[in-house]
């Protein structure tokens, strides 16, 4: 290498390397940590987590009022992860009714093409479950305090 | 005063060991290694991320160059920018026009992927492996075992190692134990501090994540269930897992010390997998520890 390679090579690694340290300094700034792509603070598993947690999901609900978890690929795309936030945005945003129909309308449109395993439901409901982790993981499983955000009926009312 | 403390002996050290001399296969090695897992990566989320491209406005939430953009681009301009990333990362895994091809599969990576990034989640498995495009793409890493190499009439490359081979694999290399570096930064800057090292924060992670998965119709890990009741077993994984991410830039001085830490950062991504079931793609094939080996020796074998 000549030094003149040398010295370009020596300046695009320091600019890539400190460009991706510079994020680190969203961990100092008290509120308003942003978080980007493909520069990072890499923030994940940093949180408190406190013992009890609530989560924004969907249930479905039958005619003899039984009660089905949805899975995440009725409300969207792109992993779980990504459609549980596209949830949390919502209810933070106050579009609740504008994800339940959206949510309706794929139910009915997956029971029209007769590929549905939800073809009993008639309603869905968008719920904040609180769970206590402990009673989940190291008692009955899956139980907390259900409370009803937003319902909507799904039945399919075209000829 | 003694030379042995001057910045100028410090500066020479850095630059000996930045320009460590490598073969030109062992950087082939690497950039055949990324530009495949990128392609598979890629060609594999075609239609997932077409459905993306479509899923409206309202969760657009633009990150890295995408915050060029206001609202999200047509959906067919979209779709079109992945079918060239995926041609041009299929170049340059071939090492076909390389110096034009590296380049151009390391800027529509990382706009494919700032693009996907874009919709309210950001995957942090995704990171490396842009960094790791802008670090293959700015070296000579198709001087052997490439298209390139081959229409030259040299196919394995120059013979013996040289510094121009090495910088980008230091570079790489460099990067990942940075990233894993600001993960543990982050935790020890976070609301814990060091208290984060007793373990009691990872496990309610993964019992966070367990129910979330739960409430989406998903089953969480067995493995989340059965070791959820064991503090001390978490106090060791928050333990271990906070070495590897704070050790790694001390390792990297030392080429086997730091091939032992790419070892353990591997095992701990397949422990995450068999803890809450989350896939660190990149991270979990290997891939993303290539810079860190010898793959010359396995192409001459």
């Amino acid at each position: 290498m000549t030094p003149l390679t040398r010295r370009l090579a020596a300046t695009y690694s320091l600019a890539l390397l400190g460009a991706v340290i510079t994020p680190v300094r969203q961990n100092w700034r008290p509120k308003t940590r942003k978080d980007g792509f493909p520069l990072s603070y890499y923030p994940m598993f940093s949180a408190r987590r406190p013992a009890t947690t609530t989560v924004y999901s969907l249930v479905g609900v039958a005619a003899d009022r039984t009660r089905v978890r949805l899975p995440y690929r009725i409300a969207g795309t792109g992993g779980l992860n990504q459609v549980r936030r596209q949830i949390n945005r919502c209810v933070a945003e106050g579009r609740t009714e504008e994800l339940c129909q959206r949510v309706a309308r794929e139910l009915i449109a997956r029971n029209q093409q007769q590929r549905s395993l939800f073809s009993e439901i008639v309603s869905v409901d968008l719920v904040a479950s609180k769970f206590r982790l402990d009673d989940c993981f190291a008692g009955d499983g899956l139980v907390g305090e259900e409370t009803v955000l937003e319902s909507m009926t799904c039945v399919d009312t075209q000829p | 005063m003694s030379r042995r403390c001057t910045p100028a002996l410090l500066t020479e050290r850095l630059s000996a060991w930045w320009f460590t001399p490598a073969p030109a296969a062992r950087l082939a090695g690497t950039r055949i290694t990324h530009g495949a897992f990128s392609l598979w990566y890629l060609a594999k989320r075609r239609s997932m991320l077409a459905e993306i491209h479509r899923s409206g406005t309202n969760d657009f939430a633009p990150v890295g160059p995408g915050r060029i953009l206001s609202k999200p681009l047509p959906a067919t301009v979209a779709d079109r920018i992945v079918d060239a990333t995926l041609v041009a990362a299929a170049a340059a895994a071939t090492g076909l026009c390389y110096r034009v091809t590296g380049p151009m599969a390391g800027a529509l990576l990382t706009w494919t992927l700032s693009y996907r990034n874009s919709w309210t989640m950001i995957f942090h498995n995704d990171n490396l492996m842009v960094l790791h495009a802008a670090a293959l793409a700015a070296g000579p890493s198709a001087d052997a075992l490439s298209v390139d190499a081959w229409v030259r009439g040299c196919r394995t490359g120059p013979s013996g190692a040289d510094a121009r081979y090495g910088w980008p694999l230091q570079l790489a290399s460099t990067t990942t134990v940075t990233t894993y570096a600001l993960a543990g930064v982050a935790k020890v800057a976070g609301p814990l501090g060091w208290k984060w090292t007793s373990g009691e924060s990872l496990r309610r992670q993964v019992a966070v994540d367990g129910v979330r998965k739960e409430a989406f119709g998903s089953p969480a890990s067995p493995l989340a269930y059965k070791l959820y009741g064991n503090v001390t077993l978490f106090r060791i994984l928050a333990l271990g897992s906070m070495a590897i991410e704070l050790l790694g830039p001390i390792a990297i001085f030392d080429r086997r010390l730091a091939r032992l830490w790419a070892l353990a950062a591997w095992q701990l991504h397949w422990g995450i997998l068999a803890i809450m079931k989350i896939k660190f793609r990149y991270q979990l094939s290997g891939a993303a520890y290539a810079s860190f080996m010898d793959l010359e020796r396995l192409i001459r074998r």
